[in-house]
């Protein structure tokens, strides 16, 4: 037999493969804890945490809820908005700060029904029919404003 | 309690998916016979899809009102299937031989965190309103209006003139909120309805300790399982897409990891084909990218048994029926979508449908292939998100890599692969500038895949865990 056969064919390269795996077989679980040990912790805390937030902000109402994520003074105008216009009427909403500001509005105000209101050109009136309301989409600042669309209109179209 | 608490709605809805969910599995034994907690999981998602799809249905072919009274007869008439008589008696899995003391204690840890993390998320969710975009942008928003109309033909849709954004989206999940809020007659409170979403959570990781303690050892699913719960983006933020919010990403991984993964098991029983038929029409009816999802799924199903079938020499027809059933089951949902769709004009949307049939696919794709690999790691690498989850899981796969080169990886890497393909089309021919729609959207993505690939870290685990044996 040659003496390379001889090598190859040995235990002594048994136990280096072996031993070779061995040590992939510890990166990989190494791996696993690496990602995963840190994250006990901050997990468990959380979870701690969120459980015990559940019990002290158990006895809020929806709006009181919605509150906390939105802020008072956008709560506040949004209620002013809610009893104007009836759950099944139209508005039109305009996103003055943009389409990310819109969604949560108009999210807030469903089901009642928007229509996108971009711009209004120079000497417009509403057409006969229109919604009554137009709701000025703000998350920010002074938060949603409703203003009656002949106001609007005449405010934006200088007539 | 407290007047107006979100907490009995929430958990009554929960329930009453379950109880349906229930009543399904008498029809499924493959499922039915699974020990308890994993069959529960089984029974939320068949439960969400056949409460959803019923209602769907119900209300788009029939005009059955969206109502209570629907909601309850869909609930209890489902799960009164319970009691229909069965053939044979339930022939639960018994216990496994008694694991080693290490496994034991595996288990067990992983177990009580997971636990922990999935109470902390529904404590959050039943006291913390919705904080997320997508879900108030799209799903919770037509699912008021659908339920203010009482029926998900509602003209708030299907008139051009109304400020909806992607009102062509599938409704299987607004349906979910619709049929809980209405069954208790719950207000639109958010608390409400997510709970809903969290309870996903639980049903992914039983999900996945399933089908990946059934390719791998129990202790290699337990510590993959364990590795999910920890991902920050899937189990506890609670803005930009996990469980913590009402995206329909998870959702949509569950369903489609979940009816895919059976589709793959040995031994597939006919009802077995219909419950992942089930599972497949859920996926199309919760998100736009469900249909292709659902194709490639059935595609690689068809491919596996047929090539079991070639290599055990048997009749290749008889092979295929579980998976025939799956795709009818599948066809049905994704017609009944496309004739819901057909009278909602799309508006404010990227309108994917019409840029495929109109635009230079495959040159737009390829011309923005090359910013794409840059723009998926940045996401995959996001510390709040991923905690570094994405530099150890290479490493888990190459140490492991001998699980990858059996049979049984081949399905799990190449489902995945090709639903990156759809997103690759997608993100080519975007309207969206430079990779932002990449950046927005691709950790979400990986959610969607997330089953497979979580059931390959389990296999690649399992090797490293034997090797380690003394």
């Amino acid at each position: 037999m040659r003496i390379g056969a001889r090598r190859r064919s040995g235990p002594g390269w048994k136990r280096i493969a072996g031993a070779g795996r061995a040590v992939l077989a510890l990166g990989g679980l190494a791996a696993y804890g690496v990602f995963a040990v840190p994250r006990v912790a901050p997990a468990c805390g959380e979870a701690i945490v969120r459980t015990r937030d559940a019990f002290w902000h158990g006895g809020e109402s929806a709006d009181e809820a919605l509150e906390e994520v939105r802020g008072k003074i956008y709560m506040d105008a949004l209620k002013k908005i809610r009893q104007t216009i009836p759950p099944d009427a139209a508005y039109y909403l305009v996103p003055i700060e943009g389409e990310g500001a819109a969604f949560p509005v108009r999210f807030d105000l469903a089901p009642r029904r928007p229509i996108l209101l971009q711009e209004v050109r120079p000497g417009s009136l509403p057409l006969p029919g229109a919604p009554r309301w137009v709701v000025l989409a703000r998350v920010f600042g002074a938060g949603p404003e409703i203003v009656e669309t002949r106001e609007y209109f005449r405010r934006e179209s200088g007539s | 309690m407290n007047a107006g608490s979100p907490l009995p709605p929430a958990l009554g809805g929960i329930a009453l998916f379950l109880l349906a969910g229930s009543g399904v599995l008498r029809f499924f034994p493959a499922l039915r016979e699974r020990p308890f907690f994993r069959r529960m999981a089984w029974a939320w998602l068949l439960g969400v899809a056949a409460v959803g799809i019923a209602l769907f249905g119900a209300s788009h072919l029939l005009h059955a009102p969206l109502d209570g009274r629907s909601a309850w007869a869909v609930f209890l008439g489902l799960a009164l299937l319970r009691f229909v008589p069965q053939r044979t008696a339930a022939n639960f899995e018994s216990p496994r031989s008694r694991a080693a003391l290490a496994t034991r204690i595996v288990l067990l840890v992983a177990a009580a965190l997971a636990t922990l993390i999935v109470a902390g998320l529904l404590s959050n969710s039943v006291s913390e309103a919705v904080r997320d975009h997508d879900g108030p942008m799209t799903w919770d928003a037509t699912a008021r209006w659908i339920r203010a109309e009482k029926s998900v033909n509602a003209a708030v849709l299907r008139e051009p003139h109304w400020y909806v954004s992607h009102p062509q989206y599938p409704l299987l999940l607004p349906l979910m909120q619709v049929a809980t809020q209405e069954a208790f007659a719950a207000s639109d409170d958010t608390r409400v309805i997510r709970p809903l979403y969290a309870v996903f959570l639980a049903a992914f990781l039983l999900v996945l300790y399933d089908v990946a303690s059934r390719r791998a050892g129990r202790m290699a699913a337990a510590l993959a399982t364990l590795s999910a719960a920890l991902v920050p983006f899937l189990s506890s933020n609670p803005k930009y897409g996990g469980a913590g919010t009402t995206y329909s990403d998870v959702p949509l991984g569950c369903f489609w990891g979940a009816g895919f993964l059976l589709l793959l098991e040995p031994g597939l029983r006919p009802s077995t084909g219909v419950a992942a038929g089930m599972l497949l029409g859920a996926t199309v009816l919760t998100k736009s990218e469900g249909a292709p999802f659902a194709l490639i799924a059935l595609g690689i199903g068809v491919a596996v048994r047929l090539h079991r079938a070639h290599r055990r020499a048997l009749p290749k027809a008889r092979a295929l029926v579980p998976l025939a059933l799956a795709g009818l089951v599948t066809a049905a949902s994704f017609l009944l979508l496309v004739s819901w769709n057909r009278e909602i004009p799309n508006r404010f949307d990227e309108d994917y449908v019409t840029k495929l049939r109109t635009a230079p696919v495959v040159a737009m794709t390829l011309a923005r292939l090359p910013e794409f690999p840059k723009a998926m790691w940045n996401s995959m690498t996001e510390e709040w998100a991923w905690a570094g989850f994405w530099w150890c899981v290479p490493i888990i796969l190459l140490t492991g890599a001998r699980a990858l080169s059996r049979r049984a990886a081949w399905p799990l890497l190449l489902a995945p692969a090709a639903a990156l393909g759809v997103f690759m089309i997608a993100y080519g021919i975007t309207g969206w500038p430079g990779t932002e729609l990449v950046r927005v959207t691709f950790s979400r993505f990986l959610l969607q895949m997330s089953i497979p690939l979580f059931v390959l870290i389990a296999m690649s685990l399992d090797v490293s865990i034997r090797e380690m044996r003394p």
